[in-house]
């Protein structure tokens, strides 16, 4: 095994006992990066130089008994919505090509603090408006997308590039790429990740997290990112436990709820039926099952897109008259009709959320997280526009995979994205499991418990 | 709130949102943006038959001080 397919955990075992280099391991991953990029295009930048170079410090501090922790050496890719002192945010957008940050954000700062070694910037759908990141490829099927918007940090965890992908989601776009590329992805609870310094798409849906190999990875990751931070309007002042402590307690005594509508209604066959062999295998572990009725299923997509969409315009607003000109079409449509919305419909959206919030806390009385699928249909392909679920309804590739995350999103819950199969196409699937507020451990224990139990994440795309 | 019939969007009317958010589109633009104006009102219309009473909206303003 190459360093580059190893997983953080392992890695960072090896770092600490000097079994591996961290320049030999951000070397590997450069290397990989050189195999692939040609049919993948994840990065937006690779920093070679500066990465080596951090390498070889955290080499002579680990050398002289400076060891920091699991991150120390660990090769990231960060989407290129955060900021990376002396680097461009350019949000794969021609409007922000020469946008340089002079600071880092505060997952960066956390992640070097850490002695995470950054090689590079990954593509985003432009501004993270859109899910198919469409500069990028997937690497199980170069003829499909990788999801989005953090589609190059879910390629590039994918197939190597670096070991973790830093993502944001506002409607699913650290869950989409990890589902449709094979990979981990957490999204964190509302307030947990510190978003300053990230080019916002909606304050009040962007959620900050990973993706990455293992479920372990990203307990990992977020231990690192966790944590209260001022400059983010946002950030909840929540105590940061353990997030490895519980990882191995297993879904023993726990209480997950299938819900019973919404997630199953426009589902792939092939999904469905991994999904359900997934909570079939958490059943099996000892986990309670419980059907449970999503609220305000007909309601999400309004309340999602009614947050977002004039959200999104009022960011964009100066941008959009100086340079309108340089958005892309479908990213520019849609601020361009975010003008057009009045402040009533805006807050309407945001009342009703706080109904959607509270009907969740009443159908999680009992429960300990949701299980479902995170997608409801596997990687489109470049071009493709729409799917046709049983029943001849169909739905654009956004809409369907957005519904899905949505509620994530709308609720601000933990949800977490892991492997659970594979189409006869060799597409990956996800199972999503979806927790209460700030209960991320207990998410990343039932997606380690099925992880435990299966082996999806092991499998590599054959690039 | 009792569901209320919108008329479609026409051309004017497009032309008057536009007008309203200072947002100069040439034709083209305009042409795009007429579906999608529909669209986007479309999903705050399926909002008018929840009734949200007292409810407050789920925006976070925290006076202290940093």
């Amino acid at each position: 095994m190459r360093p580059h397919e190893l997983s953080i955990a392992e890695a960072a075992r090896q770092i600490e006992r000097r079994t591996l280099s961290p320049v030999e391991l951000v070397q590997s991953a450069l290397d990989r990066i050189e195999e692939v990029e040609g049919r993948l295009n994840a990065f937006v930048a690779v920093t070679a130089e500066q990465a080596l170079e951090a390498a070889r410090q955290a080499e002579e501090e680990i050398g002289d008994g400076g060891y920091r922790g699991p991150l120390h050496g660990i090769p990231v890719g960060i989407k290129d919505l955060y900021d990376t002192a002396g680097l461009p945010t350019t949000s794969s957008s021609a409007v922000r090509s020469d946008h340089l940050a002079t600071e880092d954000s505060a997952c960066v700062a956390r992640l070097r603090d850490a002695g995470a070694v950054v090689v590079g910037k990954t593509h985003t759908h432009e501004f993270a408006y859109g899910v198919l990141t469409p500069t990028t490829r997937n690497p199980w099927d170069t003829g499909r997308v990788p999801g989005g918007s953090s589609g190059g940090s879910g390629a590039a965890v994918a197939a190597g590039e670096c070991l973790v992908g830093m993502g944001t989601d506002t409607g699913g776009s650290i869950r989409i790429p990890a589902s449709v590329c094979g990979t981990v992805g957490l999204k964190p609870t509302f307030g947990r990740v510190s978003r300053f310094g990230i080019t916002s798409l909606c304050w009040s849906l962007d959620h900050a997290g990973p993706l990455t190999r293992t479920v372990r990875d990203a307990a990992l990751t977020l231990q690192v990112l966790a944590g209260f931070d001022a400059r983010d309007p946002g950030s909840a002042k929540e105590p940061v436990p353990d997030f490895t402590a519980d990882l191995d307690a297993g879904v023993r005594g726990l209480t997950l709820g299938v819900p019973t509508n919404y997630f199953f209604d426009d589902v792939d066959p092939e999904v469905e039926s991994a999904v359900r062999e997934a909570i079939g295998v958490l059943e099996a572990q000892g986990a309670t099952l419980r059907d449970v009725e999503i609220p305000y299923a007909d309601q999400m997509m309004a309340v999602e897109f009614g947050v977002l969409v004039p959200e999104a315009s009022a960011y964009h607003q100066e941008m959009l008259r100086e340079s309108g000109d340089r958005y892309t079409d479908d990213v520019r449509v849609f601020l361009d009709a975010g003008e057009t919305v009045l402040a009533t419909q805006y807050i309407k959206a945001l009342r009703v959320r706080t109904l959607v919030q509270q009907a969740f806390r009443r159908a999680f009385e009992g429960l300990d997280a949701l299980v479902c699928p995170t997608l409801p249909a596997a990687a489109a392909e470049v071009g493709q526009q729409t799917f046709t679920f049983p029943g001849g309804r169909e739905k654009t590739v956004i809409d369907a995979w957005v519904g899905h995350a949505a509620p994530g999103n709308v609720t601000g819950l933990p949800a977490l994205s892991v492997p659970c199969g594979y189409t006869s196409a060799g597409l990956p699937i996800g199972l999503q499991v979806i927790g209460r507020p700030f209960d991320e451990g207990g998410v990343l224990r039932v997606g380690q418990a099925y992880g435990s139990a299966t082996d999806w994440s092991s499998r590599r795309p054959a690039l | 709130m009792a569901p209320t019939p919108r008329s479609p969007l026409g051309d004017e009317a497009l032309d008057q949102l536009l007008a309203h958010a200072r947002l100069d589109l040439g034709t083209e633009r305009r042409a795009a943006a007429g579906p999608a104006v529909t669209m986007v009102l479309g999903l705050y219309d399926s909002l008018d038959g929840i009734a949200v009473g007292e409810t407050p909206p789920a925006s976070g303003f925290d006076a202290r001080w940093a």
